[in-house]
């Protein structure tokens, strides 16, 4: 957590103090080591809490990054009091976010927060089974099954417009290739193309959210 | 002095109500705290009802009894802390109060609750024959794994809590091993629900690890050690003639 606090911190303002307050000297040498432009320094739980009331005209930004919610919510609550201008908490456990809200901490990182939306964004990729990525171009081998009319006139549309490579499994257990014309409702047509293009026909069918 | 109460829960709902409650009528308490470890049922909505301040535990993939503990002593302002169950179902005040009174009187740093009742399986034959092997000084604790403690506020900020059930007898050697003022104190009578055997394996061999680690950190377990333990078991008559 601290790597990833201090490397952002460093890339937002290159030129700023960072401080960094460790526990443990195992930990405070291993960052000393890694971020040698870093101040890093050890205390205990309650010395950070002085440290943050002693400098509290010093402190800009404050990120509170531990491994417990409890002493996050404690630091980010000690800091607003304090009146340090930006007060970041970064959460381990998501269900805690409603806690930091209440407790009027303005900008809690929740880590979590990102997979849902990342994990439909690559499975909506695929809402059509690809059967066979590509290891040269974003692209593959898509199974799109044509479950109703309309689908059916957007593939067909499809493979007339961008001219893709297909064969056809149709519902009686055939593989053929030959003309798009010939797919029924109930086939499952193999298409052999880039994503973008495919993502045109994912939207038009509705698999692909816009 | 001001207390905080802390309650490590999880899925407790049907208890939460009357341990939160009960704990704010006991002298001094200034805080209750409930630290869930991500319960299905409504200990979390009963808990802030009754005016406690909830927090999640921390550690979101394996929720551990140490890392609820350390979570509520890190919200706790009191300037000292009770850790009690939540599943007590003769949860008095007094019960909280008699816990704390040695450390308000001076007499103790750290206080250790001991019940009249048999102590559990894991406590005499994983936590008591360990202590006795390494730990002698702390083999007179009659329950060194008691959940029920009191401890100044400072002092459980100077140790590093176990995460899972190792977390009492860990606190228990290392406040020892700093000097801190322990004593035990008797409850008297705690009903609450018994474990069912097979749900003990776990919390044996946390308690193990919690001690074999100390006892590793603190130079007891060495080559020279081993061998004489070694050679001691050659000794040993493991017939099992005479057993009964």
């Amino acid at each position: 957590m601290a790597y990833f606090a201090i490397t952002a911190l460093k890339e937002a303002d290159p030129r700023g103090k960072l401080t960094i307050i460790e526990f443990t000297s195992e930990k405070v040498e291993v960052l000393r080591k890694t971020f040698p432009s870093v101040e890093a320094v050890l205390s205990s739980i309650e010395g950070v809490e002085e440290y943050i009331s002693k400098n509290r005209f010093l402190i800009d930004v404050l990120v509170s990054a531990t491994d417990s919610d409890a002493l996050n919510l404690r630091y980010a609550k000690l800091s607003i009091k304090n009146e340090i201008p930006i007060v970041i908490a970064v959460l381990n456990n998501p269900l805690n976010e409603p806690i930091f809200v209440k407790e009027n901490v303005k900008y809690v990182v929740n880590p979590y927060k990102t997979i849902m939306p990342k994990i439909k964004e690559i499975v909506g990729k695929f809402s059509v089974n690809m059967i066979y990525e590509f290891s040269k171009v974003d692209g593959g081998i898509y199974a799109v099954k044509v479950e109703d009319a309309k689908t059916l006139r957007r593939v067909q549309s499809f493979v007339l417009k961008s001219d893709v490579p297909f064969f056809v499994l149709s519902a009686d257990k055939r593989i053929r290739a030959g003309s798009v014309k010939d797919v029924q409702i109930g086939d499952v047509v193999y298409l052999a193309c880039r994503d973008k293009e495919i993502k045109g026909l994912l939207k038009k069918i509705g698999r692909l959210e816009g | 002095m001001d207390v905080s109460v802390v309650f490590p829960s999880k899925n407790r709902g049907k208890y939460v109500r009357r341990a939160v409650r009960t704990a704010f009528k006991a002298k001094q308490v200034k805080e209750v705290i409930v630290v869930d470890g991500g319960s299905s049922d409504d200990t979390v909505s009963v808990a802030l009802k009754e005016g406690a301040k909830v927090i999640v535990q921390s550690n979101l993939a394996y929720p551990g009894k140490g890392i609820a503990m350390r979570d509520g002593a890190y919200l706790s302002s009191g300037d000292i802390i009770v850790f009690l169950d939540v599943d007590i179902a003769n949860l008095t005040p007094q019960f909280i109060e008699r816990l704390y009174t040695p450390i308000m009187l001076g007499e103790a740093e750290f206080v250790k609750g001991c019940f009249e009742r048999a102590a559990g399986r894991v406590t005499e034959l994983v936590a008591k024959p360990l202590l006795k092997m390494f730990y002698p000084e702390l083999a007179k604790f009659k329950q060194p794994l008691s959940g029920e403690i009191a401890g100044l506020r400072r002092v459980f900020y100077q140790v590093e809590f176990e995460s899972g059930w190792g977390v009492d007898v860990g606190l228990l050697i290392d406040l020892h091993k700093m000097g801190v003022k322990i004593v035990e104190v008797d409850l008297g009578f705690k009903e609450h629900d018994m474990k069912p055997l097979h749900a003990l394996t776990d919390m044996a061999y946390q308690v193990a690890e919690a001690i074999l680690k100390r006892a590793i950190r603190d130079g007891k377990i060495d080559e020279a050690w081993m061998g004489e333990y070694i050679s001691s078991l050659g000794k040993m008559d493991l017939s099992g003639a005479g057993s009964v």
